[in-house]
C-alpha cells in the first residue's frame, strides 16, 4: 500500500513540476545581438547570434551581412535555444564594426544598403547579394517588374470580365438556337479565354541596412564601436572565415523507383551505389561544395551544433543542361536525357506510389509533372559487375569533373562464403609451421 | 654490403622468419578477417532485394578495422621487442658482438614493417577474394588505402619501438603501452563527449576542462600513431593526391623522429633489464 | 690485450668498481677472482662497452674502447655467466645466425668443427629450448669461439656444469690458449681459477686487491694447509707422532680422523704419510680442506685493507 502512496506522490510531484515549467514564462532580457544574413554556399541563411555564442562563421571571399541590434532574448528550454523578440524590440545600434586580426584593426565597416536578389524567383535557393546603388537598382527593377505585372494583372482581370460576359452571351445564344430546334455544328464563335500574366520570375528583397563582410580565410575578431568611440559591451566576437575543402564536383540525389519518399544522396565521389536485383533510379545532379560540418552548421545558425572532424556536402545548384550515361568500362550502355515524371498514387489495399513518365495524356488531363530527372534502369539482365554513371555536358563528350559514380550489382547470395575465406591465413600458418616442425629434431 | 648493412640484414632475417614460425601472426589475421567478414555479411544483408544502398567503399571500413587489429598486434610486438630481448638477455649477447643500438633498432623496425606489409598483402588477397565472391569492389581506393596502410604501420611500429626502448621488462612495456593507448582512447572519448555538449549545459570548470581536453586532443593527434592511421585513411577517401602525399610525408617524419628517439633511449638505457 | 686505467663505476652513490687497473697480456689465461657482488660482471660489462664507466679508461687489443667501434668487438668472444638464447632456434640455426653477424667464412665447416669440439654434434638440429643447462653452456662456448676471436672473455664459465663437462671445457679453454688466444676468466671459484690460470687478479668490493702469478697469490692467500686424514685405527694414541713433526702447527683427533694444520711453504703430504705409516697407521684417505674463497678473501682483504689504509695515510 505504502508503495502506491509513494508512487502517486512521485507522479503528482512530476506533474506539478512539469506544470510549473510550462507555466513559467522564460525570462527576457535586453541584449545586443548580431543578426546574420550569411552566404551558405548556395543561398543566404538568416539567423542571429545570441550572447552565449562567441564565434561567428562565414564563407571566405563571399559577401555576408551582419547587423548589430538591440532586442529581447530569452532561452527556450524545450529547444534549448535562445529566441529573439524582434517584434517587441528591434533597435539598430549606431556605430561602426571593426574587424581585427592579430589584435589590430584591419577593416572598419559602415552600414550599407543591400538587397538579396533571387534571379529564379522568391522560392528558389539561388540568391545574390547586391549593395548600395546596385541594390537600389535591382530592387527598382523588381518593383517595376511587379508594377508591370500588376498592370498586366489588372488588364487580365478586365479581359476575364469581358471574356465571361462574352462566354455567357455565347451560352445564351447556344441555348436559344438549340431551343429553336437547330442541330449540328453552329457557326457561333466561341470566345477565347485570356491567359493570366506570368508572375515576376525574379525577386529582390526590400533594401535594408547592414554591415557587409567579405573576408579571406582566417580567424578574426569583430566589435561594434559607438559613435562616441566606446566599444559596445558584449559586441566582441570571434570570426572564423573558412572555405570549402572540395568544390567543383557533382553530387546526385537519387529517387529509388520503389520508394520515392525516401531518397538517397550520392554526394561524395567515393560513395558507391550498391544494387541488388532490379532497380529503377532517378538521378538529380547538383553542383556542390564540401564544408566543415561544424563551421557550416554554425554559419547557418550560430546555435547549431556540429562536429569539427566531419564534413558535409552542400548542393549549390541543380544541373539540368546535361545528359547522363551508364557505362561499363569504356562501353556506353545507356545515354539518358532529362525527362519529366509523374508520381501516381496506387489506390486500393496496396497503397503506394508509382513513378511513370509524364506524357501528353497526363498533360491533357491537366496534371503537371511531379519532377524532372534522369532515369537509369538496372535490369536483372546486367551481369553483376561494376558500372559507372556520369554526367556529360550537352554537346560534349567530356564528363563533368567529379561526376562519375560507381554502381555495383552485388552477388548477395554468396554472402555466406565470407566466413570460410577468413580462414585462409590459418591454413597458410599451418603449412608454414608444419614445414618447420619437419626440420627440427625432437 | 657494408658491415652494418650485413648485421641489420641478419638480425632482420632472424626476427622476421621466426615470427612466421609462431601462431600469433596467423591468429591475428584470422581474427581481423573474421571481423571483416562479419561486417561485410551485415552490409550485404542490409541491402534488400530490388533495392540500393549507398555507401563509401564498403571494403574500406573492414580494411580499416583489419589495419587497426594488425596495428594493435604490431604495436604490441614492437612494444615488447626490445624489452623482451633485454629481459631474456639475448640483447646483451648480441651487443657482445658487432651490433649497435642503431642497427638493432633498424632491423627491428624493418622486421615489423615487413610483417605489416605481409599482413597487408594478406588483406589484399582476402579483399580480392571477397570482391570476387560478392562483387564488392576491389577499387583503386582500396589499393591506395593498402599503400597508405604501410606508412601508417610504420608510425605504429616506431611508436611501439620507442616505448620498448624505454622499458626493461616485457610486462612493463605492455602496461605502458596499454596505459598510453588507453589514455589516448579515453581522451578521445572525453573530447567527443565534451564537444558534443552544448556550451549552455556546461559549467565554467567544465568549459575549462573542455578547452584543456581540446588542446590535449590536438596534441595527441600528432603523437598517437592511430591518429595518423585515421588521417591517412581519410586522405584515401578524399581522393586527394596532395593530402595522400602529405600524410605519407607526415608518417615518414613521425617514423624517423621516433626511430631516432628510440635509438637514443636504447643507448642510454643499455642492454640490461 | 686488456688494460684498464683507474676504471670506476658508480651507481647512484654506490661504487661497484673503484680505480681498477688491470693488465692482461697477449697469450695469458687471466683469472679474475672475486666473491659474488665484488664487481666482476660490472668490470666485464665495462670492458665490452655495455656499461659506461663513471671514470677511467679501457684499452682493448691496443685501442681505447669506443662502444661504437664494432671492429674490436669482432675480435672478442664472450661467454656470460647466465646463458641467453633464442630458444625457438635450433642450435645450428643459432650458430649460423651469429656466424652471419660476425661474417665468419666457411660457416658450415666451422660450425661442424665446433659442435664436435663441444660434443653437441648430434644435437645440433634440436631447439635450444630443449637443451639442458650444460648443453647451453657448451653452445655458448661454441658461439664465443665461432669467429676465431683473439680474446675470449669468460664470466663464470663452468657454473651449472657437471664434472665431465667441466673437464671437457677446461681442456677446450687450454687448447684455445695454446692456439694463441688470450683468455680472461672471471670466477668466484678459487679451485677453478687455480687449475686454469697463470695470472690472477682479485677483486673485492670493487677494488683490485691483488694481481700476480697464481703461485704467489696462493701463498699470499694463506700460509697454512689443513688436511683431514682417515686411518684404519683410533687416532688419539698416535697423536704424538704427528704433533712432533716440525711442519705441523696443530693437530686434532676425532675417532679415526686426524685434522692437521701444516705450513704451506711446500707440499708436506708425503712427509705426513710416512710419519703415520711409521707410527703403525694405514691411511684410508687424505683430503686437503681448501680454504673457501670467502675465507681467503677475508684473509687477503684484511691484509690489503691494512696496506691500503697505510698508503692512504701516507698520501
Amino acid at each position: 500500500m505504502r508503495i502506491y502512496v509513494i508512487a502517486i506522490c512521485l507522479i503528482a510531484i512530476c506533474i506539478l513540476s512539469a506544470g510549473g515549467v510550462g507555466a513559467q514564462a522564460p525570462a527576457r532580457r535586453e541584449q545586443l545581438v548580431y543578426s546574420l544574413t550569411a552566404f551558405d554556399g548556395a543561398s543566404f541563411s538568416k539567423s542571429f547570434c545570441p550572447p552565449s555564442e562567441d564565434t561567428l562563421y562565414f564563407i571566405a571571399d563571399n559577401s555576408s551581412v551582419i547587423d548589430a541590434r538591440k532586442t529581447f532574448i530569452y532561452f527556450w528550454p524545450i529547444t534549448r535555444r535562445y529566441m529573439a523578440g524582434f517584434r517587441s524590440l528591434d533597435e539598430k545600434l549606431p556605430g561602426t564594426i571593426e574587424i581585427l586580426k592579430g589584435g589590430e584593426v584591419i577593416q572598419t565597416l559602415q552600414r550599407q544598403t543591400y538587397t538579396l536578389f533571387y534571379p529564379e524567383g522568391y522560392w528558389s535557393d539561388k540568391a545574390t547579394l547586391y549593395s548600395d546603388q546596385e541594390a537600389e537598382r535591382r530592387f527598382a527593377e523588381y518593383q517595376s517588374a511587379v508594377e508591370a505585372f500588376n498592370r498586366k494583372l489588372r488588364d487580365y482581370y478586365e479581359e476575364m470580365r469581358i471574356y465571361r460576359e462574352e462566354f455567357n452571351r455565347f451560352l445564351e445564344e447556344m441555348r436559344i438556337r438549340r431551343e429553336s430546334g437547330e442541330e449540328g455544328i453552329t457557326n457561333i464563335e466561341m470566345p477565347q479565354e485570356p491567359s493570366p500574366p506570368d508572375f515576376v520570375d525574379f525577386y529582390a528583397s526590400e533594401p535594408a541596412q547592414g554591415f557587409i563582410l567579405n573576408l579571406p580565410v582566417g580567424n578574426y575578431q569583430i566589435r561594434l564601436r559607438c559613435p562616441d568611440g566606446r566599444i559596445y559591451e558584449g559586441s566582441e566576437k570571434n570570426v572564423v572565415v573558412f572555405e570549402s575543402r572540395r568544390t567543383g564536383g557533382v553530387g546526385y540525389e537519387i529517387i529509388p523507383g520503389n520508394r520515392w519518399t525516401r531518397r538517397e544522396s550520392v554526394d561524395d565521389p567515393s560513395w558507391i551505389i550498391h544494387g541488388a536485383g532490379h532497380n529503377v533510379l532517378y538521378f538529380n545532379p547538383y553542383h556542390q561544395a564540401e564544408y566543415n560540418e561544424l563551421y557550416h552548421n554554425k554559419l547557418e545558425d550560430p546555435q547549431n551544433s556540429g562536429r569539427i572532424e566531419r564534413w558535409k556536402w552542400v548542393h549549390i545548384d541543380p544541373i539540368d543542361d546535361v545528359h547522363m550515361v551508364l557505362s561499363r568500362g569504356e562501353e556506353i550502355l545507356q545515354q539518358i536525357e532529362r525527362a519529366p515524371y509523374f508520381v501516381k498514387q496506387i489506390p486500393g489495399p496496396e497503397l503506394g506510389y508509382e513513378i511513370i513518365p509524364y506524357d501528353d495524356e497526363l498533360l491533357q488531363r491537366g496534371y503537371q509533372p511531379t519532377f524532372e530527372s534522369y532515369q537509369i534502369e538496372l535490369s536483372t539482365n546486367l551481369p553483376p559487375e561494376e558500372y559507372t554513371v556520369s554526367a556529360l555536358q550537352d554537346g560534349s563528350a567530356e564528363h563533368l569533373p567529379e561526376s562519375e559514380r560507381s554502381i555495383r550489382l552485388l552477388r548477395k547470395e554468396n554472402a555466406n562464403y565470407l566466413y570460410p575465406i577468413a580462414f585462409f591465413p590459418l591454413v597458410f600458418g599451418i603449412v608454414v609451421i608444419l614445414s618447420r616442425w619437419t626440420r627440427i629434431d625432437r | 654490403m657494408s658491415n652494418r648493412g650485413g648485421v641489420v640484414k641478419t638480425l632482420f632475417k632472424r626476427d622476421f622468419v621466426y615470427t612466421f614460425y609462431s601462431w600469433g601472426f596467423y591468429v591475428v589475421l584470422f581474427a581481423a578477417f573474421m571481423i571483416s567478414s562479419f561486417i561485410l555479411k551485415n552490409f550485404l544483408d542490409g541491402i534488400r532485394e530490388e533495392d540500393i544502398l549507398v555507401s563509401a567503399y564498403p571494403l574500406n571500413y573492414p580494411l580499416f578495422i583489419s589495419v587497426i587489429v594488425i596495428s594493435i598486434y604490431l604495436v604490441m610486438l614492437s612494444g615488447v621487442s626490445i624489452s623482451r630481448e633485454r629481459e631474456h638477455g639475448t640483447l646483451e649477447v648480441l651487443f657482445y658482438g658487432p651490433v649497435t643500438a642503431g642497427n638493432f633498432l633498424i632491423s627491428k623496425y624493418f622486421k615489423d614493417l615487413c610483417l605489416g606489409i605481409i599482413a597487408l598483402a594478406f588483406c589484399a588477397v582476402y579483399f580480392y577474394l571477397v570482391s570476387l565472391t560478392t562483387n564488392l569492389g576491389f577499387t583503386a581506393g582500396l589499393v591506395r588505402a593498402l599503400v597508405m596502410g604501410v606508412f601508417m604501420i610504420s608510425c605504429v611500429v616506431c611508436f611501439g619501438l620507442f616505448i620498448s626502448s624505454l622499458t626493461g621488462r616485457t610486462r612493463s612495456s605492455v602496461l605502458v603501452l596499454l596505459a598510453i593507448l588507453g589514455g589516448f582512447l579515453a581522451l578521445q572519448f572525453v573530447h567527443a563527449a565534451l564537444i558534443g555538449m552544448e556550451r549552455e549545459a556546461l559549467s565554467t570548470p567544465m568549459l575549462y576542462l573542455r578547452e584543456t581536453v581540446s588542446h590535449l586532443f590536438r596534441g595527441i593527434n600528432w603523437v598517437s600513431p592511430f591518429a595518423f592511421l585515421n588521417r591517412g585513411l581519410d586522405a584515401v577517401v578524399l581522393d586527394s593526391p596532395l593530402l595522400f602525399g602529405l600524410n605519407i610525408f607526415y608518417a615518414v617524419v613521425y617514423s624517423v623522429i621516433f626511430l631516432i628517439l628510440s635509438i637514443i633511449s636504447m643507448s642510454l638505457k643499455g642492454v640490461k633489464a | 690485450m686488456i688494460q684498464t686505467e683507474n676504471l670506476t663505476k658508480q651507481y647512484n652513490g654506490f661504487t661497484a668498481v673503484k680505480d681498477l687497473n688491470l693488465k692482461v697480456e697477449k697469450g695469458d689465461i687471466y683469472g679474475f677472482l672475486g666473491p659474488n657482488g665484488a664487481g666482476k660482471t660490472t668490470t666485464i660489462m665495462m670492458l665490452l662497452g655495455l656499461v659506461r664507466p663513471s671514470s677511467g679508461k679501457v684499452y682493448l687489443l691496443g685501442e681505447e674502447l669506443n662502444p661504437r667501434n664494432v671492429d674490436v668487438k669482432r675480435k672478442i668472444g664472450v661467454v656470460s655467466e647466465n646463458q641467453y638464447f633464442y630458444r625457438e632456434m635450433t642450435a645450428r640455426e643459432y650458430l649460423e645466425f651469429f656466424a652471419s653477424i660476425y661474417r665468419v667464412p666457411g660457416v658450415s665447416d666451422r660450425i661442424d668443427e665446433l659442435f664436435k669440439a663441444v660434443g653437441l654434434f648430434n644435437h645440433q638440429n634440436k631447439k635450444i629450448g630443449a637443451y639442458s643447462k650444460g648443453m647451453q653452456q657448451k653452445l655458448a662456448f661454441a658461439r664465443a669461439l665461432l669467429h676465431d676471436p683473439e680474446l675470449l672473455i669468460l664470466d663464470e664459465p663452468v657454473a651449472n656444469l657437471d664434472p665431465t663437462s667441466i673437464k671437457q671445457l677446461r681442456d677446450l679453454i687450454e687448447e684455445e690458449n695454446r692456439l694463441g688466444r688470450t683468455i680472461f676468466v672471471s670466477s668466484h671459484l678459487l679451485s677453478e681459477v687455480e687449475k686454469l690460470c697463470k695470472k690472477v687478479g682479485i677483486i673485492h668490493q670493487g677494488r683490485l686487491l691483488a694481481e700476480d702469478d697464481m703461485s704467489t697469490i696462493k701463498r699470499r692467500l694463506s700460509d697454512t694447509v689443513v688436511l683431514t686424514v682417515e686411518v684404519d685405527k683410533e687416532a688419539a694414541p698416535h697423536l704424538e707422532a704427528v704433533r712432533d713433526l716440525p711442519f705441523v702447527q696443530t693437530v686434532e683427533t676425532t675417532s679415526n680422523i686426524f685434522t692437521v694444520t701444516l705450513e704451506a711453504d711446500r707440499d708436506y703430504r708425503s712427509d705426513l704419510s710416512r710419519a703415520l705409516f711409521e707410527s703403525g697407521c694405514v691411511i684410508l684417505s687424505m683430503k686437503t680442506k681448501e680454504m673457501s674463497l670467502e675465507e681467503a678473501f677475508m684473509t687477503i682483504t684484511q691484509q690489503n685493507i691494512s696496506l691500503l689504509t697505510a698508503q692512504e695515510d701516507k698520501s
